[in-house]
């Protein structure tokens, strides 16, 4: 059996006998009765959005975020995949923080709506911990719906964490979870005050890649940003072909180098 | 037994990527209450320049040489090699003449003339100008399969495959072995003698399916395999959702394959199933897999639902929203509709499995009620914490000239109040100490200091 046919029949096994059952070919129609549409059978890309909506994040920063999502639905729907199912989530954090969408939602029926920024301050943990929640496929990533491509996750935030002493524990713990070691991960420093390398290192932690973290002001080139690499990294996610996870190894960047505007020291040493 | 025929035929990826058109062909239909199903592959040889032609021949061919017969035979009579050998003399005899005839209408075109003149030694070139070697640049293969009410039969020459589903679900490959086809070499009608590998096979029974499908297909899986097996399944399942014999979705299904499967052939499908009422009936393992699987489709479709109804309710009033809340609306009345029938069908496979029926409420809303009271009390206590109190005193008078102390004095009185976390007062209150918060963290930092210094 050449390579290219082993392939293509791991990628339609699970779809019809479970892996459990490959070798009885007595299993048949289901009964359901229920047409199964292409779409259905598309594998999914979820791609998470944590946005900072906390008091600082008010005025021109949330506003080109809201600017940015407006176009990613537009761009991601106009490029409609018959090889992936793109599906939608957002988590809101400040002090707390809160899924928008229970479960991630279909490209197609997701309709956006402006975020909101709450006077509020920053937290991490909570984000990280309901993150952590989340990627399993008890929640997110249930199998009965489908094969997935590892997650897209893009962390937005303008500032430092106020509970310092408890992200780190809740990060850890994130840490653990093979989804989001799998998946690709960004982040996005929005702001002048979060551009140190503080912020990046802390952010680098997060994505796991130091390229994977940019900064942005809050003007036009935070949209461009936010735009840019959620296309470009849903791409390349699902330019892979299906074996149940992405070609590239978690955190491959699409970028080729660190930003200097928040890892100075490694451009002036 | 009540069947449906379906057919499909895309283009492959190597085709389309060097501006060649598809050349396989199919076809399916019902002739005096005999259901057939058909594909043919026009061989991708530059000396085979209208193969796709000769595979729709190929096919016309079939229908025309069926036609004749199932009038005149009893059913039981179709079934036999005697028949059967003369079905297959007369397809042959059929699709000769019909590539004559075109011949005669589309003499060879200059462009093609040249194309042989470099591929061909004198004497075939010979051939195929004076019209001796005609048939060849129509090479295709064929399969067909038919079923009546006293069973099924097919015919197969050249590469592709045949596939009988029996009425116990098994899967079967019931045609010879042919001895002739190897590697890229396949029988062909354009063959001098293609009576030699020109197959078949017929049954008594009354098949769940029967499956046809041409090489670009077959040659993308294991041989006979479970792959092949649970792809035309697939394909069974979804062509025969719909009364109507061509699905955009089964298209659609194939055009993904093409750009999946690394062979980048035409690819062709054809079958005739027996109608959704008759099939199996499933164990009860596929049931509750099944079962699963809707009921997680449903959670998800009510998930939306909700998703977009509070999103609905947020843009209540708000100007310049009409097409955005026409859209949502849309989006909510097609998935109740989505909703409806996956509810139904979970509650259909509930019933069987002897379950209870999916919950009315699938999606909890979060109590938000809770939301604020909770966040004045996270206040309160992160500001107590962090930076300590006297230290704080003091900066929050060196920074804004506020009292820091009588702020969170303030705070703690405040969280004495039974509904202390929903009035515009506190709010505000919080907004001030958010903001003090931050602006000490700053201050903390270009100071040099760090949370646990002094």
């Amino acid at each position: 059996m050449s390579e290219s046919q082993d392939s293509l029949w791991q990628g339609w096994e699970s779809e019809f006998f479970g892996g459990a059952d490959k070798d009885s070919l007595s299993k048949t129609v289901p009964a359901s009765g229920v047409r199964s549409s292409v779409a259905d059978n598309r594998q999914i890309l979820n791609i998470l959005f944590m946005i900072d909506v906390s008091g600082s994040m008010r005025g021109e920063r949330i506003a080109q975020v809201n600017y940015a999502m407006e176009n990613i639905i537009k761009e991601l729907r106009r490029r409609d995949d018959v090889n992936s199912a793109i599906k939608i989530g957002i988590m809101e954090f400040s002090d707390e923080a809160e899924w928008v969408t229970s479960q991630p939602v279909p490209l197609e029926d997701f309709p956006f709506t402006q975020i909101e920024a709450k006077p509020w301050i920053t937290c991490y943990a909570k984000a990280f911990e309901l993150l952590n929640q989340k990627l399993r496929r008890e929640e997110f990533l249930n199998p009965n719906l489908g094969e997935y491509f590892a997650p897209l996750i893009l962390f937005i935030t303008d500032g430092e964490p106020v509970d310092v002493s408890d992200y780190p524990a809740a990060l850890n713990k994130l840490k653990q979870n093979g989804w989001f070691k799998k998946s690709s991960r960004y982040a996005i420093a929005v702001g002048e005050e979060s551009r140190n390398e503080e912020i990046g290192m802390l952010l680098a932690e997060f994505t796991g890649v130091r390229e994977n973290v940019r900064y942005a002001d809050e003007g036009d080139a935070l949209c461009s940003l936010i735009e840019f690499i959620t296309v470009r990294a849903s791409e390349v996610q699902t330019s892979m072909v299906s074996s149940g996870e992405s070609g590239k190894k978690a955190g491959d960047s699409i970028f080729d180098k660190p930003d200097p505007s928040l890892f100075s020291s490694m451009f002036n040493s | 037994m009540e069947y449906l025929s379906f057919h499909s035929s895309r283009i492959g990826k190597t085709h389309l990527l060097s501006g060649l058109p598809c050349q396989d062909h199919s076809a399916d239909g019902t002739l005096n209450g005999i259901r057939y199903a058909v594909v043919a592959d026009g061989h991708g040889h530059r000396r085979h320049f209208r193969s796709q032609t000769g595979a729709r021949l190929a096919c016309k061919a079939v229908v025309n040489a069926l036609k004749v017969y199932v009038e005149a035979k009893e059913p039981e009579v179709l079934l036999t090699d005697e028949f059967l050998n003369v079905l297959k003399q007369d397809i042959c005899k059929i699709w000769q003449d019909e590539v004559l005839l075109n011949f005669a209408e589309f003499p060879w075109t200059d462009a093609e003339v040249d194309e042989m003149r470099s591929l061909l030694d004198e004497e075939e070139l010979e051939r195929l100008l004076d019209g001796r070697d005609a048939l060849i640049p129509y090479g295709s293969t064929l399969c067909m399969a038919f079923v009546c009410s006293e069973g099924w039969a097919a015919v197969q020459l050249g590469d592709g495959c045949i596939v009988h589903v029996s009425s116990d679900s098994v899967y079967n490959w019931p045609m010879p072995e042919s001895v002739l086809n190897q590697g890229n070499r396949t029988a062909s009608l354009c063959m001098q003698e293609p009576m030699r590998d020109f197959r078949h096979c017929f049954g008594k029974d009354h098949p769940a399916a029967l499956l046809l499908c041409t090489d670009g297909i077959e040659k993308s899986f294991p041989i006979q395999s479970a792959g092949i097996a649970s792809f035309l399944h697939w394909v069974w399942k979804n062509a025969c959702s719909t009364e109507s014999n061509r699905s955009d979705e089964l298209d659609r299904m194939l055009d993904t394959f093409t750009q999946r499967s690394a062979i980048g052939d035409d690819v062709s499908v054809a079958g005739i199933v027996t109608a959704p009422a008759l099939q199996p009936k499933p164990s009860e393992a596929q049931l509750k897999k099944e079962f699963e699987r809707v009921f997680a489709q449903l959670v998800e479709t009510e998930n939306t639902i909700s998703f977009n109804m509070r999103r609905l309710e947020r843009l209540r009033g708000v100007a310049g929203q009409s097409e955005l809340e026409a859209s949502i609306r849309l989006t909510i009345d097609k998935k109740r509709q989505t909703a409806g029938d996956l509810r139904a069908a979970a509650t259909r496979m509930a019933v069987e499995l002897g379950l209870p029926p999916p919950p009315e409420v699938l999606i909890q809303e979060p109590d938000r009620s809770k939301d604020s009271v909770h966040r004045a009390e996270s206040h309160t206590q992160q500001i107590a914490e962090t930076p300590t109190d006297s230290d704080a005193t003091e900066l929050g008078q060196k920074v804004d000239g506020s009292d820091a102390r009588t702020t969170k004095q303030e705070c703690e009185t405040e969280e004495s109040e039974p509904n202390g976390g929903h009035n515009d007062e506190v709010l505000e209150m919080r907004t001030r100490i958010n903001g003090w918060i931050e602006r000490v963290r700053l201050l903390w930092r270009k100071l040099g200091k760090t949370d646990t210094d002094n």
